[in-house]
């Protein structure tokens, strides 16, 4: 009797503890995105006017690429859990280096989200792409791992054509063309500064150093702008502010309270945002504004995007930004 | 005294002498002298626990504890846990059926690191888990929050190991789980665990091209088909791990009277050797990495047990 009771009493327990926790369970991979991707919507990234990578937690290790319109201005997330680390674009390509598949490999971005093989290419494990023209440039680790070099290669998007540029030992990262044939990058040996090495088309190196604590940011028309930091009193570096460096004379801008994220197409408008929170905004608040390089002082608030931590991106159509 | 009221009464007098560490024995019912007092739900959730060091390439568990619980067919708590803490552990590596071991040598930024073993011997029987740990430095190249550039670290921890029943024990549950203790932030970047049934053999893979290999443990479960592999974030009972549940794994065998209408009784579970393969790959910037390396993985086995 005894026993027929607690079966009964168990059944009744495991049926309601069963209906309580419903069905199913956490499969393998259900964890490597924060939260469930929504359902994939189809956009157009030719209508948007620049593309950023970002994060709604603040997570540089799984930022996704966002596509901004800026009249009227409208932000849009285009991939979901895709971990990118890198984004050059331009009209017509979108490319990433992501971590979808654990090490980075490149890709292009489709209109949902997706990430897909560039052709001709597919998806080399590879390294920080920048597009110019048609032309993705990019580096990867030279896999026999002789020499521990790194290789910088353009690829020509429609040609579909791969020349290697050069190698090195010491990483260079933002590769971008510049006029005359010549190659813009930055460097920095491990925990020492950071310095602008501009490459001629002989392969000459030119390099400047930045200040001592100097983050990372994008080169313009003229102008390389870069983050400045100081340290706080947990001994951590903090963004104060960005100097605009004039690579032909060596002759700096500070502006205090702004990051870099975006140059305009033609490298004389900065978009920038200011420096932590909004007022009455939260940490991962982004406050967009837009300055101009003759007058870096004279800038204009464009629109605080809430609850997105925008890092950097490309800047591909459009000149005149209009301020809200 | 109708039955009911007998029962609860009887229930809560073992638990209270089950709380109190008081052996109790399947003895005859005080009331009637002829009800036998059932014993048969009455299983024991065993938690091995450390935290891995990892030094030079040696892996190694630290300040090992076991928690217990003794909890009703149904997996519910009676009495209070009991801890006791264990000795440190270095695994040898060599065990034949468990490894998890690169394919590959990896490149000149890959690391592998030796085991680290939580083993625990009691009463019921004996349980073992190896941890191997893997590095590899310059795994992607990113940018911080100020743009600064740096090439990030990732680990893949793999588990493998699980319960041998003895003295009459059986076993419902039996797997490893790793978690890396942080409850605010996500640092995994990837996991993998099988489900369904068990199999004598499998292999699994995951990370840096880095694929797995370990063998599952030799059946002779007689009644099974319904006897399976599971896993989740979480683990299967209650522990204090759970709360880093976002950047944590867990893999294990299970008896089929876990999922049943009426729970485990004393004739459920297994007398063989079972256990699972958990893997798990996070991702670290250089600075934190150096940090999560002195303790910042928390690992376990567990164990149900009769």
């Amino acid at each position: 009797m005894i026993r027929l009771v607690r079966t009964l009493a168990a059944a009744a327990t495991a049926l309601t503890l069963g209906v309580l926790a419903g069905c199913g369970s956490d499969g393998p991979g259900a964890a490597t995105a924060a939260q469930s991707p929504p359902t994939p919507v189809a956009r157009d990234l030719a209508s948007y006017d620049a593309y950023v990578v970002a994060s709604a937690e603040n997570n540089p290790l799984f930022a996704d690429v966002y596509a901004i319109r800026f009249q009227p201005f409208a932000i849009d997330r285009i991939t979901t859990g895709k971990r990118i680390s890198s984004l050059g674009a331009d009209k017509s390509s979108v490319l990433v280096a992501a971590g979808d598949e654990n090490v980075d490999r490149l890709a292009m971005v489709g209109g949902t989200g997706d990430l897909l093989p560039i052709p001709g290419l597919g998806r080399p494990h590879a390294f920080a792409p920048t597009v110019v023209d048609g032309v993705a440039y990019y580096k990867d680790i030279d896999p026999a791992e002789r020499k521990d070099e790194y290789r910088y290669f353009a690829y020509d998007l429609t040609q579909q054509t791969k020349k290697l540029l050069f190698r090195t030992v010491e990483t260079r990262f933002d590769l971008t063309p510049m006029d005359n044939g010549r190659l813009f990058s930055t460097t920095s040996s491990e925990d020492g500064p950071i310095k602008v090495v501009i490459r001629s088309r002989t392969g000459k190196e030119r390099f400047l150093p930045l200040r001592v604590n100097a983050g990372g940011g994008p080169l313009g028309r003229d102008l390389f702008a870069y983050t400045t930091l100081g340290v706080d009193e947990r001994g951590e570096k903090q963004a104060t502010g960005m100097d605009l460096l004039d690579l032909d004379t060596g002759k700096s801008t500070h502006v205090a309270g702004l990051q870099p994220v975006v140059w305009s197409p033609d490298g004389t408008q900065l978009l920038a945002k200011r420096i932590g929170s909004t007022p009455d905004g939260s940490p991962t608040d982004t406050a967009l504004v837009l300055l101009d390089a003759a007058k870096p002082d004279a800038f204009v608030d464009v629109r605080t995007v809430p609850n997105l931590a925008i890092y950097f991106g490309t800047w591909v159509r459009g000149e005149a930004l209009p301020a809200r | 005294m109708p039955n009911f009221a007998r029962i609860a009464t009887r229930a809560t007098a073992v638990a209270a002498a089950l709380a109190a560490g008081i052996a109790v024995a399947p003895a005859a019912s005080a009331q009637s002298g002829k009800e036998s007092l059932d014993l048969s739900g009455l299983f024991t959730d065993t938690v091995v626990t450390g935290s891995l060091v990892l030094d030079g390439n040696v892996g190694k568990l630290v300040n090992l504890s076991s928690v217990t619980q003794v909890v009703d067919e149904l997996g519910r708590s009676i009495g209070s846990p009991r801890t006791v803490a264990l000795r440190s552990g270095t695994g040898n590596g060599k065990l034949a059926k468990y490894s998890c071991l690169p394919k590959t040598k990896g490149n000149k930024h890959f690391t592998a690191f030796t085991p680290a073993e939580a083993f625990l011997a009691d009463d019921k029987g004996k349980t073992q888990a190896l941890f191997y740990a893997y590095r590899q430095e310059r795994a992607r190249e990113m940018k911080t929050t100020n743009g600064e550039r740096y090439d990030s670290t990732q680990f893949e921890i793999c588990g493998v190991g699980g319960s041998d029943t003895e003295g009459g024990s059986r076993l419902r549950r039996a797997g490893v789980g790793i978690a890396y203790a942080d409850a605010g932030t996500t640092y995994k970047i990837g996991q993998n665990w099988k489900e369904g049934e068990t199999p004598a053999n499998y292999t699994m893979d995951l990370a840096f091209s880095v694929p797995i290999k370990a063998v599952e443990i030799a059946g002779g479960i007689s009644q099974t088909p319904t006897n399976k592999l599971t896993g989740s974030i979480g683990t299967p009972f209650k522990t204090d791990v759970d709360v880093y549940a976002r950047n944590a794994v867990n893999a294990w065998w299970e008896d089929s009277c876990t999922g049943s209408w009426m729970g485990c009784r004393k004739w459920s579970g297994s007398k063989d050797f079972h256990g699972a393969v958990a893997h798990s790959l996070f991702e670290f910037t250089p600075q934190k990495a150096k940090t999560v390396e002195v303790g910042g993985f928390q690992l376990h086995a567990f164990r149900s047990a009769s």
